[in-house]
């Protein structure tokens, strides 16, 4: 399918919707994906990669010297305890990839671009282009939690996080009481005279938006059923923590086959200054913390590959009141299978400048390539196996293919 | 449902005729082919010349930013019109009996940028096309245009009863009277007019406009849900507390909330009265016929008794019930600045402490996200499109590149005045408070911790000057920048664009069509060119009605992008794509379903149904009943927002959503019935013409005909209640339903004999509903215990069939 009859048919579906037709199809059909699961994990407002991922010490940070810089295995870092932590945790597993030039100062676009690989719009995000190329016939393909959430129209998304206290037990059962309500044979029967009205109804001839709305409200309630299956996965009790419930409401997803990728949304304060991103960053390392133990309680160590970024960075210069504001250049933090760990790929010069980088060797080289996020997505669509999807041909990416995680 | 069939070709008439009076001139193209100047225009010149070679300079912020020839770029929501008219304009001009235009394109004259286009070429041939079909003025031009008619394949438009039933069921969440039905019915049109006119005085009305714009404006977030969001609301007002000292007390009074309103409930009053001020001054300039335009130009704010209180107010403004949290008054705020009282100089929307807490600043940011928040919100101009051109940062060198480098004035050439002109409002580092810092406050301790943000009153010398595009706020209005901003906001043509365009996206589920980036998709430029064509129509009435945005929801409404039901002809996927915003089959939003539910059977689909079975929410996570007005939180598991990190509404279903309906459906289908049975047959909603005695078959199994008859006039009837659908006894809906009571009741017989089911009646409904558990209920009620003949049951499985279905769900 061409790009272009993807978006004509998606944008009959409205612009996050279904392509019609297609889904009927292919979510009533068989549960295939078993893995790897992949979750993206979005923060939010801009972080700042030297006092995390790509240290540079004074004068770009004010907070310490380039002496103090830290090591985990081949991983340099910001130094702080929280930091030491994590890097020694995870660097074994970790690939980071700093120097990533986003090619606008325009801090949507550059979240955009970090999160589709394309600076222009109406690309879908990488969680919903997995979802498609994937597990088009899941449930529910893509759970999303907020941040940047663009599915092109190619995969309904399923929302398990908010502000809202929700009780997910209740929310994902038939009925209250369904003994004290219905008979098994007439709830049958119910559902039975709905669907053939539903049927009759599209025979006739109705407006392409009323007919791809019916067509994804019948997908969705064939699969109704299979959250049974997902409930059978959910930790007795779910826990109270909501950022914690989420995360086990999604493993639960993946392990039932249910779903194959998910974005989670980890919203940092707007901090402008060191110490506030510091305090993300802390933030941030817990709640990772709190995901791995998650994906290992699982049992699901080897399966899923997690995705972090924000947009850009910040600023190499402080301004006034020792703030920093948005920079075009950032980072990113990969882990799972199929990553390299213990891995660097890329940096940054004093400015903050990408390092252009050799396209072999992914060594500097001042006359290589300046890395972009169409080079990491074009890698992590070959990782995943979808470059060849007619999604993915459909969004296509301008960049070389660069060995990244070969 | 009954329709009529209509060619849209009509239905677009006003709308076309008012388009090839402007600019839509037509003249045949090749093959014959109409071709209006607008599509001429969008297609054969913006697509392959302007949009790819002139913009890149011919812009406020480009090269060529002092030529009269300035163009704007995809961030403005009518870009395509209004090139088109600086096109116009340019193309009168001649010099030496040769066009202005053409000379320049192909480098002639004194042409900055050279040779554009080629004098030969295809691309210099539409140009010469063009200068001449303006130079004509529109002589030839053709009544519907090509793209009309195309789309103009028959349409069957609901009539006007059945639009009737779902404008109200939409707009007031009730299905119209019997008495508003005739008189539509006998009047027509005009009699709808004025019955849908008269429904948006209504309460229930100002809900769903303000559910409408809270999807813009997201200022519910700070709303103080019950049980989750403790005072939530008031928190974003400024206090002394929390930066050095009470010369800071903006509004000492919330220090005594306590105080003032011991009641915990009525202190949540006041952090509603303050969340929700920006939609109650929605609200109150449509309920009061006051030009739209008001809810920026509007020099006061709106209080309800218990905001007033906070606001320090409340000695001022008087209330016809002081404890009506939903009365809402006009009021102007002075604040205490250091002994000083300082009047607010209030410029409606952009000064609402709510909305600017919503749409904050930083110190980096210096009010220009701020500045794209408001120019999106009130001129649909999105300026993060005019950074979707990549740039090389390592090329963005020299002085205050932001003022200066081509790279960067792109945006900042559009954002800056803007983010200037809400100089009074900085950004303040503790507390990150919204907070009124005009410079008669005087220089204070307090702007120690803003940093480098300028005194009071003074703005960044290293950023274009406060204002609006090219123009500067003048010297004598300096101090009330907001204000001036806010004139020029409302006198701008987009904005009135921009309000029909939200309001048609409030009203049909759909987002305006774009002009779409591949100019040879030709379906796509029809559904564009036809519904650009009727969006202006309606602008233009929106204007000329003195901004009376009653008016707007009725076109939208009687439009066929409200009203298409069907289409005759044959399918094609290019037709397909030319309807595909054509008749709406939109996902009602958790609030619009909530309040479908109880219209119908009387009963909200909350925990009170059934107290002791159900944990769910229904489709709300939070509910607060305000008394004239409910506030309802959507749940973001049936696709709502909260207004926060989730912003944007679900249009299309995923099985938890449709495991929520189904579960709705079977709840509400027993326990609704149960109610419904519980009342005598004269108060009843749903079953007025039978018993639950009255089986389909006497006890030998012979049809009771009698009896049959009168269960299928209760098929009418509840089609008609739960539907909003007339249909006949022998029609087949009525079948359809039939069969499965039927079946249901017959099967039951069978359960009950051989004691696989009991006689007991399920969904016994023993207190009161929608009260607390245990609320008896009212005298003459009685819970019924039993069905023994299976009735009950067979009419509970009718009604979920009707209460899952598509056409209860949807719009």
């Amino acid at each position: 399918m061409k790009r272009r009859d993807i978006l004509k048919l998606a944008a009959l579906a409205g612009a996050s919707a279904v392509v019609p037709g297609v889904l009927s199809e292919v979510r009533a059909g068989p549960i295939g994906h078993t893995g790897p699961y992949w979750i993206t994990i979005q923060a939010g407002w801009g972080w700042d990669p030297t006092l995390f991922c790509d240290p540079k010490g004074a004068p770009v940070n004010a907070t310490y010297d380039k002496a103090q810089i830290a090591k985990a295995g081949n991983i340099p870092y910001a130094p702080s305890n929280e930091n030491d932590a994590f890097f020694g945790k995870y660097a074994s597993r970790l690939c980071v990839v700093n120097g990533i030039e986003l090619s606008t100062h325009q801090i949507e676009a550059a979240f955009r671009q970090m999160w589709t690989g394309a600076l222009e719009p109406g690309y879908p995000s990488l969680a919903a282009l997995l979802a498609a190329g994937l597990g088009g016939g899941a449930p529910m393909p893509l759970i999303s939690a907020g941040g940047f959430e663009e599915t092109a129209g190619l995969v309904p998304r399923t929302r398990l996080v908010g502000a809202q206290p929700l009780d997910w037990a209740s929310l994902t059962a038939p009925s209250a009481d369904m003994a004290s309500l219905f008979s098994p044979m007439t709830e049958t029967r119910i559902a039975q005279y709905r669907r053939e009205r539903l049927k009759a109804k599209l025979a006739t001839s109705l407006p392409p938006g009323i007919k791809s709305v019916i067509e994804a409200a019948e997908a969705a309630e064939l699969s109704r059923p299979k959250l049974e299956q997902w409930k059978a996965h959910w930790p007795s009790p779910l826990s109270d923590d909501p950022s914690r419930a989420l995360i086990q409401l999604t493993l639960a997803a993946f392990k039932a086959k249910l779903s194959v990728s998910a974005n989670l949304w980890w919203m940092l304060d707007p901090a402008v200054t060191d110490a506030a991103q510091v305090e993300n960053f802390n933030d941030w390392t817990a709640r990772f913390d709190v995901l791995m133990d998650e994906i290992e309680a699982f049992g699901l160590d080897n399966s899923v590959i997690l995705v972090a970024s924000s947009g850009g960075g910040r600023t190499p210069m402080y301004l006034d009141e020792q703030m920093k504001g948005h920079w075009s250049v950032g980072s990113m933090l990969l882990l799972g299978p199929g990553i390299p760990g213990n891995r660097i790929i890329g940096g940054t010069d004093e400015n903050l400048r990408g390092l252009p980088l050799d396209p072999s060797t992914l060594e500097p080289n001042p006359t290589g390539v300046r890395l972009r996020p169409a080079h990491i997505h074009r890698a992590l669509r070959r990782l995943a196996g979808i470059e060849a999807s007619a999604e993915a041909k459909a969004f296509p990416l301008d960049a070389e293919d660069l060995p990244l995680f070969s | 449902m009954k329709t009529r069939h209509l060619s849209m070709t009509l239905v677009f008439a006003s709308a076309a005729a008012v388009s090839a009076s402007l600019m839509t001139s037509c003249s045949a193209g090749d093959g014959g082919e109409c071709v209006s100047t607008t599509r001429f225009f969008a297609e054969r010149v913006w697509g392959p010349t302007i949009s790819k070679k002139c913009i890149n300079c011919h812009t406020s912020y480009g090269l060529a930013k002092s030529s009269a020839f300035l163009l704007e770029d995809e961030s403005n929501p009518d870009y395509i019109s209004y090139n088109l008219g600086v096109v116009t304009r340019i193309a009168e001009l001649e010099k030496d009996g040769a066009s202005l235009f053409l000379q320049k394109a192909a480098g002639k004259l004194s042409h900055g940028g050279g040779v554009q286009v080629q004098e030969g070429s295809e691309e210099y041939a539409a140009l010469e096309e063009l200068v001449a079909r303006l130079s004509e003025g529109g002589s030839d031009a053709c009544a519907a245009g090509s793209g009309a008619e195309s789309i103009a394949a028959y349409a069957t438009l609901l009539d006007w009863v059945p639009s009737l039933r779902k404008a109200s069921m939409s707009l007031v969440g009730r299905w119209p009277t019997e008495e508003e039905e005739k008189s539509v019915r006998d009047g027509g049109e005009a009699a709808f007019d004025t019955v849908l006119l008269a429904m948006m005085n209504e309460d229930a009305f100002y809900e769903r406009l303000k559910e409408i714009w809270n999807d813009y404006l997201l200022t519910d977030k700070f709303l103080p849900m019950p049980g989750a969001g403790g005072k939530r609301g008031i928190e974003i007002l400024p206090t002394g507390s929390a930066q050095g000292g009470a010369g800071f007390d903006d509004f000492p009074n919330v220090h005594t909330l306590a105080e003032r309103f011991p009641d915990e409930r009525e202190q949540m009053f006041v952090g509603v009265g303050v969340a929700r001020e920006p939609l109650e001054l929605i609200a109150h300039v449509v309920r009061n016929g006051r030009p739209f335009t008001e809810i920026l130009t509007a020099d006061y704010m709106m209080v309800n008794p218990y905001s007033a209180y906070v606001f320090g107010v409340d000695g001022e403004v008087g209330f016809a019930d002081p404890k009506d949290p939903t009365e809402y008054r006009k009021a102007t705020l002075t604040i205490q600045r250091n002994g000083v009282e300082i009047p607010i100089k209030h410029a409606g929307l952009l000064t609402s402490h709510a909305l600017l807490s919503r749409f904050p600043t930083t110190i980096t940011s210096r009010n220009r996200s701020r500045a794209n928040a408001i120019l999106n919100l009130f001129l649909g101009i999105n300026a993060r499109r005019l950074a979707e051109r990549s740039i090389d940062p390592t090329r963005v060198t020299g002085h205050n590149p932001t003022m200066n480098h081509p790279d960067c004035t792109v945006c900042h050439t559009v954002l800056d005045p803007v983010a200037g002109a809400f100089k009074q409002w900085p950004w303040v580092h503790a507390g990150s408070f919204v907070r009124y810092m005009p410079e008669e406050g005087g220089p204070a301790a307090i702007n120690a911790g803003l940093g480098g943000w300028p005194a009071p009153g003074a703005w960044f010398t290293d950023m274009l000057a406060p204002g609006l595009g090219a123009e500067v706020v003048p010297s004598e209005e300096w101090a009330t920048s907001e204000r001036w901003l806010a004139h020029r906001l409302a006198a701008d043509r987009r904005f009135a664009l921009n309000v029909v365009q939200k309001m048609y996206e409030g009203i049909t589920g759909h987002k305006p069509i774009q002009f779409p980036s591949n100019a040879s998709a030709a379906a796509e430029i029809n559904a564009w060119e036809v519904q650009s064509a009727f969006l202006k129509d309606v602008t233009d009435q929106f204007v000329s009605s003195d901004y009376d945005l009653r008016r707007v929801i009725l076109a939208l409404v009687k439009s066929p992008y409200y009203r298409a039901a069907g289409f005759r002809g044959k399918e094609t996927p290019e037709r397909n794509a030319e309807l595909r915003d054509v008749g709406t089959g939109r996902l009602l939003t958790a609030e619009m379903l909530d309040r479908k539910i109880r219209a119908v059977t009387g009963l909200w689909w909350s925990p009170e149904v059934n107290a002791s079975a159900s944990q769910g929410r229904g489709l709300l996570a939070g509910v607060m009943d305000l008394g004239k007005e409910t506030v309802r939180w959507p749940s973001i598991a049936y696709g709502g927002h909260e207004g926060g990190s989730l912003t944007e509404r679900f249009t299309t279903v995923n099985p938890v959503m449709a495991n929520m309906a189904w579960k709705m459906a079977n709840e509400m289908g027993c326990f609704a019935a149960a109610w419904d049975f519980m009342h005598p047959a004269e108060e009843r909603r749903l079953f007025p013409h039978v018993e639950l005695v009255d089986t389909p078959e006497d006890a030998a199994g012979s049809e009771r005909s009698e009896v049959v008859s009168a269960i299928k006039k209760n098929m009418v009837h509840l089609h008609r209640r739960v539907w909003g659908v007339d249909v006949t006894e022998d029609s087949e809906e009525v079948s359809q339903a039939y069969t499965l009571f039927y079946e249901t009741w017959k099967g039951g017989q069978g359960a009950l004999a051989d004691g696989t089911e009991k006689l007991w009646a399920p969904c016994r409904i023993q207190s009161l509903p929608g009260q607390p558990a245990g609320t008896p209920l009212e005298p003459g009620l009685a819970t019924i215990d039993e069905d023994k003949d299976y009735t009950m049951r067979s009419w509970s499985a009718v009604l979920t069939y009707l209460l899952a279905d598509y056409t209860f769900l949807y719009e």
